[in-house]
């Protein structure tokens, strides 16, 4: 008897909490205009837009994406989720691509406070930030998911 | 800063001033870039970059890297104008900007003999998603001569290039970035005879000789043509870059160079140690197709410079090079680096030398490179 309770409760624990206990968070969002659009966008597109391959959202008006100051926790975090690259690492990709012309890093602005404030004052603007920032004046278009152990 | 154990000196393009003292320059790496950008509207902007570093000649023409307006009519389309950077390699059009790049600069053994690193001109992209990337396929062509000169110990070249046109295909995604390209240009050239020739006793028979030298030497019309193929890899720890380039030419002297490299670092945190192999060789440039009179001897290092001469463009080497980059902050970089260079035998195309020393036996060069990389702005 007491075997096959102990069998029963390995079972159940096992199936409460798997081995991998990789549990997923949404902690960080990506947001633009509440006139914009664009309704959703894909992980890559998110990613060309801030890595300066894609200037334009899908519909065809122009992207004007934003940064977090380089020392910012909020910067770092998004950079590494998203492309698995440092703050160091980025700057010296956009070292490239701006000094060839072919593309303009995103606008750095001082605090998620004013990034709010100028993304829901320009239709173009795509930022990120925690979902704690979250207010009314901008809308969600991409949630950045980060798995941790 | 530069040092190194040999009197050869290395040059970071082929049009470039010897800029050592000694074995020593401060000068050779250095340099400053500046650039702004303004928008018009949301389809039309325009970019002008200015770099100052020591040159055969220093005037505003040669320190405007890039001046050109840009419009996108519509988001996969892009036309510019003015002057660009050349496309043909990976690096072609960032060379100058050392923050961006790994190395202390570019593999010599690669870039160095590329004589288009911008044109006045005109360029067409296309652009479409694919593989969570970016493809482009870009098409270029000048509307003016690319004109260039090389102060040489073996006598001052000069160079245009003509009717420049190409293509390039480029895939990127947040791993990986791949280009292919081809390019061609009509080039002439003059040469401009050292003083030993400049001898009003020189014999006739000398003369004509150093007649028939002129003539070897002379570009006239040759069609010049590049085909690369390139790859970047950048992914967790690691990166991983390579490209092969091959140039053809009509130019009998040098009917044509292979050239590659294959670089490796690996990132621990801030620092990225990297190792390096390159590569160039030129197909041989053959014997001289005349006699050089007896008479030659007469005059001192007469034979010895026209040999010189012939071999000037002939390149024929294998660098090893091994370094670290150490990343301070978001925009400044250490690096230092080792390179040691295998030339063989009438194989220093790519470097400045006494006259008296060429054209080079065998010979290994090392070089100690240390620098700061910073980036502002951004």
């Amino acid at each position: 008897m007491k075997c096959i309770s102990f069998t029963i409760f390995a079972i159940c624990f096992f199936l409460l909490f798997p081995l991998s206990l990789k549990g997923v968070s949404a902690d960080m969002v990506v947001v633009v205009h509440p006139d914009n659009p664009v309704k959703t966008l894909s992980r890559d597109q998110v990613v060309n837009i801030f890595m300066g391959r894609q200037v334009y959202y899908p519909h065809g008006d122009i992207a004007l994406p934003i940064d977090h100051p380089p020392d910012s926790p909020v910067r770092q975090e998004y950079y590494k989720t998203l492309v698995d690259k440092s703050v160091a690492q980025v700057n010296a990709y956009w070292a490239r691509l701006l000094f060839t012309g072919q593309a303009t890093p995103p606008r750095v602005l001082p605090s998620t406070r004013v990034i709010l404030q100028t993304v829901s004052k320009n239709r173009d603007a795509i930022a990120y930030m925690e979902r704690s920032d979250l207010n009314d004046m901008v809308k969600v278009v991409f949630q950045l998911e980060k798995s941790s152990l | 800063m530069n040092l190194l154990d040999d009197d050869f000196v290395p040059r970071r393009t082929i049009f470039e001033p010897d800029n050592f003292n000694g074995r020593f320059s401060w000068l050779y790496d250095s340099l400053v870039g500046v650039q702004a950008d303004a928008q018009f509207g949301k389809k039309i902007s325009a970019t002008i970059q200015a770099v100052l570093q020591d040159r055969a000649e220093n005037n505003l023409d040669e320190s405007i890297e890039y001046a050109f307006l840009n419009w996108n009519p519509t988001p996969h389309l892009s036309l510019r104008a003015g002057r660009l950077p050349s496309r043909v390699y990976l690096l072609s059009d960032y060379r100058n900007v050392s923050y961006a790049y790994l190395w202390e600069r570019p593999p010599e053994g690669f870039y160095v003999p590329n004589i288009v690193k911008n044109y006045d001109g005109a360029e067409i992209a296309f652009t479409t998603e694919a593989a969570s990337g970016i493809l482009r396929l870009t098409l270029f062509g000048d509307f003016d001569k690319i004109s260039s000169s090389i102060a040489n110990e073996t006598g001052d070249m000069y160079f245009d290039m003509d009717s420049y046109f190409g293509g390039s295909l480029t895939f990127e995604n947040n791993m990986w970035r791949i280009n292919a390209a081809y390019a061609q240009g009509i080039l002439n050239s003059s040469v401009s005879p050292p003083p030993l020739f400049q001898n009003d006793e020189l014999l006739p028979d000398l003369q004509e000789t150093f007649s028939g030298l002129l003539t070897e030497l002379t570009i006239d019309d040759d069609k010049m043509i590049y085909y690369t193929l390139g790859a970047a890899y950048d992914r967790d720890e690691w990166m991983v870059q390579g490209e092969l380039g091959y140039l053809e030419s009509e130019w009998s002297r040098a009917p044509s160079v292979r050239s590659a490299y294959l670089s490796i670092g690996k990132r621990f945190g801030t620092y990225t140690p990297f190792a390096m192999i390159s590569m160039i060789e030129s197909s041989s440039s053959g014997p001289l197709t005349f006699p050089i009179p007896a008479d030659a001897s007469s005059f001192e290092g007469l034979s010895t410079t026209m040999e010189a001469m012939l071999y000037a463009f002939h390149y024929d080497q294998k660098t090893l090079s091994l370094g670290l980059r150490k990343d301070i902050g978001y925009n400044l970089a250490l690096k230092c680096q080792w390179d040691h260079t295998k030339i063989d035998e009438h194989g220093a195309g790519l470097w400045s030398a006494e006259i008296s020393q060429l054209p080079n036996p065998k010979k290994n060069i090392n070089t100690i490179s240390i620098s700061i990389n910073w980036i502002f702005g951004l």
